[in-house]
């Protein structure tokens, strides 16, 4: 049974169209013209329990809207989103004590007070048993090092601490849903590294489910083993990370030194099949290729159609690379092809 | 002189702008002003209704009484309060301090900027209630009228001066509200905005007698209804008058003291 | 069952949120003092004025100036209460465009709960001690010709009397979910309109009786009551219709908030 289950979820926002000066204000008064912008159509979504899924796409492409429907405080144009088996708008009150949420920009901390008063105030907004409540408050304070500033208020503490902080809050309640959004935005590596361990860890001791947004390729690659990629407000991936990666094994790219002008080699090769000139310069060129469907020698040997290859070399697959040929459309992911 | 009165000017051009701008703290504080006077003008009248002459005064002469009150406790009004305070928590301050203009003198052109957009519409507003409520009692003759405008500036100097003071409290606490509802009540009670300090009884009415908070208001309502004149009027104003230098005197102290905590404690 | 167990968390996560506040307010100690004071100062030049007015009438529409000082009391005390325990409604507008409410929507709790006691407000304590002192004093000035059912109305209106002040306050603040500016402007505004509740509505014209009582019922807070107590007029019983006034304005303005809250939700902020 699905722990997260959205069905055909959509999203259309009404924007208004008014004209500049006075005559506009006057017109959008009286007849307001509306342009409606979907965000998020026709999405459907299934996760399991706990499975650790990469919410990934490119900014404007109705991710944020996703995770907010998701997390029940935007209300769905059209679809239906059950968590645990509850609508999480519908049933707010009741499903927001099985979830838990991390803003990379937000902070869950009453600004005023110590780390620890923030902590036990939250214990008592969920209701957490006192001995639960302690277990997990030790468990957690030493995943992620807190006792340090737990004494400190939040306004002094740094981004790191503040952010290993919300993490505790997020999983203080043992809720069996945790959305992450943006969790490692501006720290540095060592605290990213140690974040991720505790993800890892807590997902696989407690099966806690986590959804996580990132930029951040390392923390995709390194916690989550499942990626869902959105783009223009459909899902336009979603399997396994390896799987797209192993995909995008196929895609090399080589780089040339030539005897000839790389631009000359561009035209003369750009129409050929399976590959295409992603760089070239007056001695060198990039190509990027299918390598199930042409070898290096069969590049090498039609460069020197045209010249001589001096040097070469070939890159490894790039993550992110392969996303961004993802966003552009080229990577095509409905079935085995993986045509560059 | 005239390049320092040029400089000035040009705070009070633009704190006129900048009430403008500041539209809807204006309409509220309008609003508060309307409902203010509209209480008080309800009271007298039922106070009138059953008492007719209240040692010598008439609802006449209560009513426009009670529009000049109103008048005046408009007049340099909380923007200016907030205004020091803001950028204190801003930290604008430093860049006022950085300024070549002497804080104290910017600080009232830019409340008379305030004071002069203001008080353009409190005066149609006022005007408007004097027409409604039928208050007639006016000036005589032009010896009043300039005497009571001389009233009028005593009145301004004294509370931008109580605003000042009470505004450079905020070096010292984050509450300035707390600070601002004191002064207003203390002036307001006092200044007789509320009750003419002549109805006063005896003991309290010695005490107003020599505060500042007179000049806010009793004094230009009282030479406005002619009840002010001649030698009590010159006492009054002697008085009023020194009260400004000492403020102004005291305003200068305080900023002293504040400077030194700012330099000590870095802001 | 469950509505028992709810009330009795939401009833104890109040006063959790309130002494969490306090506390941090005390801590700053001079401005918790000034504010305590300029609280009750306020209000007091307000009793100075009714003095001093009556040491030249007797009274005024046949109210004396103790039955006034009483209705002055009722408006204090519920004016006090609701900066102390409830001043987060105040900062709804903030809490709107600076984001904070998706982290109140996040837990559960009722938003309604969070928003009231996001903040206190220490000037509420001295409104409060003010109104109380008054309010003792016009009750042992006044003559009152107590019945059991009097009594028994004392708690009633006063209980009612800040759940009135509460709801208008609460959904006027409301109005932050269609003014997109960041200010208090209406709510500011309707507060002010409950000067008028500190004299007889019957003082200032129809127009403004029917407002302070029909549309913005300040009246049940302070006149009404009084009019009972004080029998005043025959219709005075009709007081007991304050607690039903109360309960009518908390339902309009948790309906006005939760309108407002699904529009907030639908447009994505």
């Amino acid at each position: 049974m699905a722990i997260i289950e959205a069905k055909g979820l959509s999203k259309t926002y009404q924007n208004a169209v008014k004209e500049a000066g006075l005559a506009g204000a006057l017109k959008h008064f009286i007849k307001p013209v509306f342009t409606e912008i979907k965000a998020v159509s026709d999405v459907h979504l299934s996760i399991n329990p706990g499975e650790t899924v990469a919410y990934v796409g490119p900014n404007g492409a109705g991710k944020s809207t996703t995770i907010k429907m998701l997390t029940g405080f935007l209300k769905p144009s059209g679809g239906q989103i059950k968590i645990n088996g509850m609508d999480p708008y519908h049933q707010r009150l009741e499903n927001t004590k099985h979830m838990g949420v991390v803003f990379g920009q937000r902070t869950q901390l009453w600004w005023d007070i110590p780390v620890s008063e923030s902590f036990t105030l939250l214990r008592d907004i969920y209701a957490i048993p006192p001995k639960r409540y302690k277990e997990n408050l030790a468990w957690l304070s030493e995943m992620l090092g807190l006792t340090p500033f737990m004494g400190s208020s939040a306004r002094k503490l740094s981004l790191g601490q503040r952010m290993r902080a919300d993490l505790a809050l997020a999983f203080l309640h043992d809720p069996s849903v945790v959305f992450l959004d943006e969790p490692t935005i501006g720290l540095d590596v060592a605290v990213r590294e140690r974040i991720r361990e505790f993800l890892k860890k807590i997902n696989r001791e407690r099966g806690t489910t986590i959804l996580l947004t990132s930029h951040d390729l390392d923390d995709i690659r390194d916690v989550c083993d499942r990626l869902v990629v959105i783009d223009r407000g459909t899902i336009i991936y979603d399997g396994k990370l390896q799987a797209l990666l192993d995909q995008c094994v196929r895609c090399r790219t080589m780089h040339l030194r030539l005897t000839s002008d790389g631009e000359e080699f561009a035209k003369k090769i750009g129409k050929h099949a399976n590959l295409e000139v992603i760089a070239s310069g007056p001695s060198e060129a990039s190509i990027e290729f299918d390598r199930f469907a042409l070898s290096a020698k069969d590049i090498i040997n039609l460069a020197n159609t045209t010249g001589e290859v001096i040097d070469f070399r070939i890159d490894e697959p790039d993550i992110e690379r392969v996303i961004k040929n993802v966003y552009e459309g080229k990577l095509d992911i409905s079935g085995n092809r993986g045509h560059v | 002189m005239r390049a320092a009165l040029k400089k000035y000017w040009r705070h009070t051009a633009l704190a006129m702008q900048e009430t403008l701008a500041y539209r809807v703290t204006y309409i509220v504080n309008v609003f508060s002003m309307v409902v203010t006077y509209t209480v008080i003008f309800f009271v007298w009248s039922a106070v009138y209704a059953g008492n007719p002459d209240l040692d010598g005064y008439q609802w006449q002469e209560m009513k426009s009484y009670l529009i000049v009150s109103l008048f005046l406790s408009s007049l340099v009004s909380m923007s200016s309060e907030f205004r020091i305070s803001r950028q204190i928590r801003t930290g604008n301050i430093a860049v006022e301090l950085l300024r070549p203009a002497d804080y104290q003198k910017a600080s009232l052109s830019i409340t008379l900027g305030y004071s002069i957009s203001e008080g353009v519409l409190i005066a149609i507003a006022c005007l408007g209630f004097a027409f409604i409520t039928g208050a007639t009692v006016i000036p005589q003759n032009a010896l009043t009228w300039l005497l009571f405008i001389v009233s009028v500036l005593f009145s301004m100097a004294t509370k931008f001066l109580m605003v000042y003071v009470f505004g450079l409290v905020s070096f010292w606490t984050t509450s300035l509200m707390g600070i601002s509802w004191l002064r207003r009540g203390l002036t307001d009670f006092f200044s007789g905005a509320l009750i003419p300090l002549a109805l006063f009884p005896s003991t309290l009415r010695t005490i107003t007698d020599w505060l500042p908070f007179k000049a806010i208001v009793w004094i230009p309502a009282s030479v406005f209804t002619g009840r002010l004149y001649g030698r009590a009027l010159t006492r009054d104003f002697a008085v009023a008058f020194i009260w400004i230098v000492v403020l102004w005197f005291l305003g200068r102290l305080v900023w002293k003291a504040a400077m030194r905590k700012v330099t000590i404690q870095g802001g | 069952m469950h509505f028992i167990t709810q009330t009795r968390r939401s009833l104890f996560l109040f006063f959790r949120f309130l002494a969490q506040n306090t506390k941090i307010k005390l801590e700053y100690k001079a401005d918790s003092i000034i504010l305590f004071f300029s609280g009750a100062a306020l209000q007091g030049i307000g009793f100075l004025f009714l003095s001093v007015l009556f040491t030249r009438i007797p009274s005024i529409q046949g109210w004396t100036k103790w039955e006034i000082i009483f209705m002055l009391s009722l408006i204090f005390f519920s004016e006090g209460l609701v900066s102390f325990a409830f001043e987060g409604a105040w900062q709804m507008a903030f809490l709107l465009n600076m984001g904070d409410m998706d982290r109140i929507l996040l837990r559960p709790v009722s938003p309604i709960l969070q928003i009231l006691t996001f903040t206190m407000g220490i000037h509420g304590i001295g409104n409060m001690v003010m109104g109380t002192v008054l309010f003792i004093l016009s009750l042992s000035n006044t003559i009152i010709v107590w019945s059991a059912a009097k009594i028994l109305f004392v708690p009633v209106f006063i209980v009612s009397a800040c759940a009135i002040r509460t709801a208008i306050s609460f959904a006027a603040n409301c109005s932050a979910f269609w003014i997109k500016a960041m200010s208090n402007a209406i709510p500011l505004m309707i507060f002010q309109l409950a000067d008028f509740a500190k004299y007889p509505a019957s003082m200032f014209g129809r127009a403004i009786e029917t407002l302070m009582i029909f549309i913005i019922p300040y009246a049940f807070i302070s006149y009404i009551p009084a009019v009972y107590l004080f029998d005043k007029f025959a219709w005075g019983p009709l007081a007991w219709l304050s607690p039903l006034v109360a309960l009518w304005l908390a339902c309009i303005a948790r309906k006005i908030f939760y309108f407002g809250l699904s529009r907030y939700e639908s447009t994505g902020n």
